[in-house]
């Protein structure tokens, strides 16, 4: 029983630090910059993380929209992340009605939280982050 | 340019000639083109646009815009192609054509000679050409990757043991979001390099297509991050001068305004980013002090944390609301010295003269690739469209323009900087004259019925950007065909690149400052 709910929420329970990849191409990426900045500090609290490969990482961070070109890696990216594993996507509904582009990313990989906010703040990111908790 | 249409005329008696266009067949381009670059001095090939006229016409129409730098002149070659025909193919004249073919190709399925088949933007099992008028998006397996892009000659089991391809991208530091680097390499050397971009390809052309003049001007902030005033500008330029719709002078003031803190706002970022790769982490602390004092100037003004929102359809939003002009030279007193400071660290760096002493781009192969802004200043050529051919209230302005001696990386860094205090100084000027009244002109009585070709120029932060549009007698354009400024320094890495070693190469790549998003569209 207990051993279920640990599954259910890992994220929680353990004492290591929230682990994120950070995927994307837009503006947004700034913010996150920023969020693990001086000024913002959340590195320094040791909760969150921002790690360089996919194989590490707890959370992936979809930043902006993707299209046809960038769907296979975002998929395989997705394959290559240790169970369990969470998906936030972030202004993924910028760009409506285009050819190239998909109109979510839950057409490719599961998402667990979606934050549509065109330009979130480093507040609104810990906050998401905060909520699959 | 009279004695020169006159020599051509003598030379070609057969050519149509409109001002600054040429009609000719297709079976004479390659000799008229030659001609023009060899003998009359249309150096670079600026731009390469297509227009589907596949209803009215039933042919597509070619246009090859060449510029000649001595006179700043345009000139339009245009020809009529047919949907099966293919085109010759211009690699032998200028070097950027290659990459401006395979554009039109992808976009509209028209076949160069000499041009392999396959896509740059779209993936490669995409279906149909999505800017002919005739397109219906279909669905396809998208999900199954290749790395069509990279043709590696041979099997992998056939490659020298000693070479190897590695992958640098899609986001990495060194080549900022969304463009990917494929290096084979012997030893450290890199002997070969494929360039893949259209990772964030969005359809935006396509889009523009369906909004009217006024939505399109405001939603043109897609194109980029960091200057995306500066297309908004620009499409609103191109749509006031062809209807003839004088904007009022504030307005021409606040805009020169807002291309300049735009460009200081890109310059700083661009050097943040080296400090940050370089791990420079004192000058990367002093940039982004810099960046904090430029955020807040931008949410005084723009009300938004970065630059953005403020240009209209025939002039620009009262910017200056909120804030008073003592407050101004207050925040631009304060930038000067916060961006003197990080200059004064940057020339005491004497490491990063010897790590920066790399890439370097000889000012003939950079007119050659058509690469224009600090990259071509670097190199030593005093050319910059805001003295050529100046905008608005440019030429009432005192400002010098930055060059280069050698060509290298360090250099483009210090036409950077220094451009950073010209902006700053002109930037006060503007303050010292500020027209009253309204910045937005009166559009009730404007009639959109002219139909025709009109196209605008900027000198934007990375290089000069251009649009071209055609315009059908609506109120929304029939083709808009974005010049994006870093395309030719895309097209340019695969020669630059070669024979170089990779770890001193990516800050060669950094100090171009490539923006995939922009060239992507």
């Amino acid at each position: 029983m207990n051993k279920k709910k640990s599954k259910e929420q890992p994220v929680k329970k353990s004492i290591r630090p929230t682990n994120i990849f950070v995927f994307g191409s837009s503006a947004q990426t700034v913010e996150f910059d920023l969020m693990l900045s001086p000024r913002f500090n959340f590195d320094e609290s040791r909760f969150v993380r921002e790690v360089e490969s996919p194989r590490d990482a707890d959370v992936l961070m979809v930043f902006g929209s993707v299209n046809h070109k960038c769907a296979p890696i975002l998929k395989r990216i997705y394959c290559q992340m240790n169970d369990p594993k969470w998906v936030i996507e972030i202004a993924g509904n910028l760009v409506v009605d285009s050819y190239s582009v998909l109109s979510s990313i839950d057409e490719v990989i599961p998402v667990d939280l979606y934050l549509n906010k065109i330009s979130p703040s480093p507040l609104d990111l810990w906050n998401a982050i905060g909520e699959l908790k | 340019m009279t004695t020169f249409f006159a020599a051509l005329e003598a030379e070609f008696p057969q050519i149509k000639r409109e001002e600054y266009e040429l009609f000719i067949p297709i079976c004479e381009l390659e000799v008229v083109l030659n001609s023009l670059s060899e003998k009359h001095g249309f150096v670079s090939l600026c731009d390469l646009i297509c227009i589907d006229q596949l209803s009215s016409k039933n042919c597509f129409v070619l246009i090859y815009r060449l510029s000649n730098m001595r006179s700043c002149a345009h000139l339009d070659v245009i020809v009529e192609v047919d949907e099966h025909m293919i085109v010759p193919s211009l690699g032998s004249l200028w070097k950027n054509s290659k990459g401006l073919e395979l554009e039109v190709q992808d976009l509209f399925g028209i076949q160069f000679s000499r041009v392999t088949s396959g896509r740059i933007f779209n993936h490669y099992k995409f279906i149909g050409h999505p800017l002919r008028k005739d397109f219906t998006p279909s669905s396809f397996d998208y999900l199954s990757h290749s790395d069509i892009g990279f043709n590696r000659p041979g099997s992998r089991l056939n490659d020298r043991p000693e070479s190897e391809w590695i992958n640098i991208g899609p986001y990495h530091a060194a080549t900022d979001s969304g463009m990917r680097l494929m290096a084979q390499l012997s030893g450290e050397k890199i002997i070969n390099l494929n360039v893949e971009v259209g990772l964030t390809h969005k359809g935006i052309e396509k889009r523009f297509e369906q909004l009217s003049f006024k939505q399109l001007v405001v939603s043109s902030h897609q194109m980029d991050i960091t200057y995306p005033e500066t297309y908004n500008i620009l499409l609103a330029d191109c749509i006031e001068s062809f209807f003839g719709i004088d904007i009022p002078e504030r307005a021409k003031v606040l805009r020169i305004f807002i291309l300049e803190l735009e460009r200081i706002t890109t310059h700083l970022d661009c050097l943040s980013k080296l400090s940050r790769f370089l791990k420079g982490e004192k000058l990367a602390a002093s940039c982004s002090q810099t960046r904090e004092v430029l955020q807040e100037l931008n949410s005084k003004i723009f009300g938004l944390r970065s630059s953005g929102g403020a240009i209209r359809f025939g002039g620009v939003t009262d910017i200056f609301k909120n804030i008073s002009i003592f407050e101004l030279f207050e925040y631009l007193k304060q930038l000067k010295s916060l961006i003197s400071s990080s200059r004064d660290l940057f020339y005491s760096l004497d490491s990063w003269m010897h790590d920066l002493g790399d890439m370097t781009l000889s000012s003939k192969s950079a007119i050659e690739w058509g690469i224009t802004g600090p990259a071509l200043r670097a190199s030593g050529i005093n050319w910059d469209l805001r003295k050529r051919n100046p905008h608005y209230f440019y030429n009432d302005l005192v400002f010098s323009v930055p060059c280069g001696v050698k060509g290298n990386s360090y250099d483009r860094y210090v036409v950077r900087i220094e451009e950073m205090f010209q902006s700053l100084s002109i930037l006060e000027q503007l303050l010292d004259y500020i027209p009253s009244g309204s910045p937005i002109a009166d559009l009730s009585s404007v009639s959109f019925e002219k139909v025709g070709r009109g196209s605008s120029f900027l000198e934007g932060p990375n290089g000069v950007i251009s649009v071209t549009m055609e315009f059908g007698g609506k109120d929304i354009p029939e083709r808009v065909k974005i010049r994006p400024s870093t395309f030719p320094m895309c097209l340019a890495l695969e020669e630059l690149l070669v024979g170089k070693e990779l770890s001193d190469s990516l800050q060669g790549v950094l100090s171009l400052n490539i923006v995939p998003c922009e060239i992507d569209r």
